[in-house]
This record gives C-alpha cells, sequence and structure tokens, in this order.
C-alpha cells in the first residue's frame, strides 16, 4: 500500500528550485504526477527561468496511459517531460508549473502533484510546518559524458 | 487543498483509490437572505469543518468568527457543546437568531433570518467537505 499526499490541480500549481554555479544540459524534467480517472483536459508542463519561459509541453490522460501501457485510469507516476530542443541549464531560478486547458476539477476526476518531504531535487525556501507544506515533488535529469 | 490517496501497490489502478481531504467551499448570506439557505447533503459531505465570519458595516464595523465541527454517521452529530437544531452560531452574533443549524431527513440545513436589522451586514460559511 502507498499513501500518497497529493496537491489537486485547480488553475495552476508551481514549483521553484535553484542551480547554482554549474551549467547542466538537461535530458527532462519530471513531475510527480498523480491521474484520478483519466480527467479530461490538456495538461501542460512549463519551465521557466525568472519569468522567461525555456520550453513547455503538453500531455492528456489518453497520452500518459499509452506511455504506462495500461488501460487503467488511475496512476502515479514521474512524467518525464523532455525538451524538443536542448536546453543549457546556468546558474538562476527556475519554477516548473503544471497548468490545464479544457480541464475542470472534480472530486471524481483530477489531475494532482504529489508532495514528497524527501526529495533530493526539492530546495526548500521555506520551513514546512506539516506534510501539506512539503515541496511538489519533481525530478531532474541531467546529461553527462559517457563512461570512459 | 491536498488529498491524501491510498493506492494499491503499483503504479496504476483499474479500481479507484482511497482518497480523503477536502473542499473549501465559501458561501455568502445577505441581509436580505432569508428561508433555507443552504442545505448540505451527507452523500456529499462525510464530516464538514465548518467555519463563519460575520461583518458588520455602518456604525460598528467588526469581523465575529467561530467554528465547529459536525459529522455523519447515519444523522448529523453538531459537536462544540452544541445540539442539533439549535441556533449555534447566535451565541457569538449580536441579536440572536440569525443563522440556525438544523436537521431535516438526512440533510444539514442553514436558514437564515433577515440580517438587515444589523446594518449591510453579511455571513460568510466555509464548508470544508471531508470527502472519504
Amino acid at each position: 500500500m502507498t499513501t500518497l499526499l497529493s496537491e489537486p490541480l485547480y488553475t495552476e500549481l508551481s514549483h521553484v528550485f535553484n542551480f547554482s554555479n554549474q551549467r547542466y544540459s538537461l535530458g527532462c524534467i519530471a513531475p510527480y504526477i498523480y491521474m484520478h480517472n483519466a480527467p479530461a483536459g490538456t495538461f501542460k508542463i512549463s519551465l521557466f527561468k525568472g519569468v522567461s519561459l525555456v520550453f513547455e509541453k503538453e500531455f492528456t490522460s489518453v497520452e500518459l496511459k499509452t506511455a504506462l501501457e495500461t488501460t487503467n485510469n488511475y496512476a502515479h507516476v514521474f512524467i518525464p517531460i523532455i525538451p524538443d530542443d536542448p536546453i543549457q541549464l546556468t546558474a538562476g531560478t527556475y519554477t516548473v508549473k503544471l497548468a490545464a486547458s479544457g480541464y475542470t476539477y472534480s472530486n471524481s476526476s483530477f489531475i494532482g502533484w504529489i508532495r514528497q518531504h524527501e526529495n533530493l531535487n526539492n530546495a526548500l525556501y521555506y520551513t514546512p510546518m506539516d506534510d501539506n507544506e512539503n515541496p511538489l515533488a519533481l525530478r531532474i535529469k541531467v546529461f553527462k559524458r559517457a563512461i570512459e | 487543498m491536498t488529498r491524501i490517496v491510498s493506492f494499491a501497490d503499483g503504479f496504476t489502478s483499474a479500481s479507484v483509490p482511497n482518497v480523503s481531504g477536502g473542499d473549501q467551499e465559501p458561501y455568502t448570506l445577505d441581509n436580505n437572505d432569508t428561508g433555507t439557505i443552504l442545505t448540505l447533503n451527507p452523500s456529499l459531505y462525510k464530516t464538514i469543518f465548518y467555519s463563519f465570519e460575520l461583518t458588520r458595516k455602518g456604525a460598528v464595523t467588526y469581523v465575529q468568527a467561530g467554528s465547529m465541527t459536525l459529522s455523519y454517521n447515519g444523522s448529523w452529530e453538531l459537536t462544540f457543546g452544541a445540539f442539533q437544531g439549535s441556533p449555534i452560531i447566535q451565541d457569538t452574533i449580536l441579536n440572536t437568531q440569525d443563522v440556525v443549524i438544523s436537521v431535516s431527513g438526512n440533510d444539514l440545513v442553514f436558514e437564515c433570518g433577515n440580517l438587515s436589522s444589523h446594518v449591510e451586514s453579511t455571513l460568510k460559511l466555509y464548508a470544508v467537505r471531508i470527502i472519504a
């Protein structure tokens, strides 16, 4: 049995993280998404540096189920959001946003972003007072040099 | 507002996981609202944390607030030192009998008297719906 703490998407959710003194080639960003009964609509993950859009991609519940090779309507997974063009992450503050179009939250069908308190990629800028304030879970994958 | 999802082993499920958590739904009762204002169906509300805020305008401007817990277990059970059908809120509002909470059948009912005597007062009710 897995217990998840999911923040439902109403209009927008966002998570802020910092890079400092490094340069990375971005492989993907992977938010930890909970799908409850395959809601209709198109969901968009956007990466901003400051106020500048770095890249964004969309997905639907149908595409998510296809990627998971399942017909089930309930799932929790780190969704890899892969940029179409090469992206270099440099020092600065980044924001990942989850938004939607053609989607309406309901208790019976929604998309959520899962909160975790033990996530190596989450740099906290505040002190969470309870689990509801844990950061929205996110994995950031970068390219490294091939093993020589 | 976060949801607690109890998911069976694995990353996908054909059946509905157990989901609990709350939705906050505000309701505003205005001066001229009278009679039955709000009815809460127990099929949607198992437990509600209900808070209220009364703002009066005019010569006297202040905010009064309070909260209580109501749970449904076949019938609505009012906690916080109150009884079913008792005008709970009136104890914190001057010029009583403004808002009454009662049970009609299986539904929890909020009834409002005329607030106009209190000079442009509005009462906000926040019902937090607990799903599970």
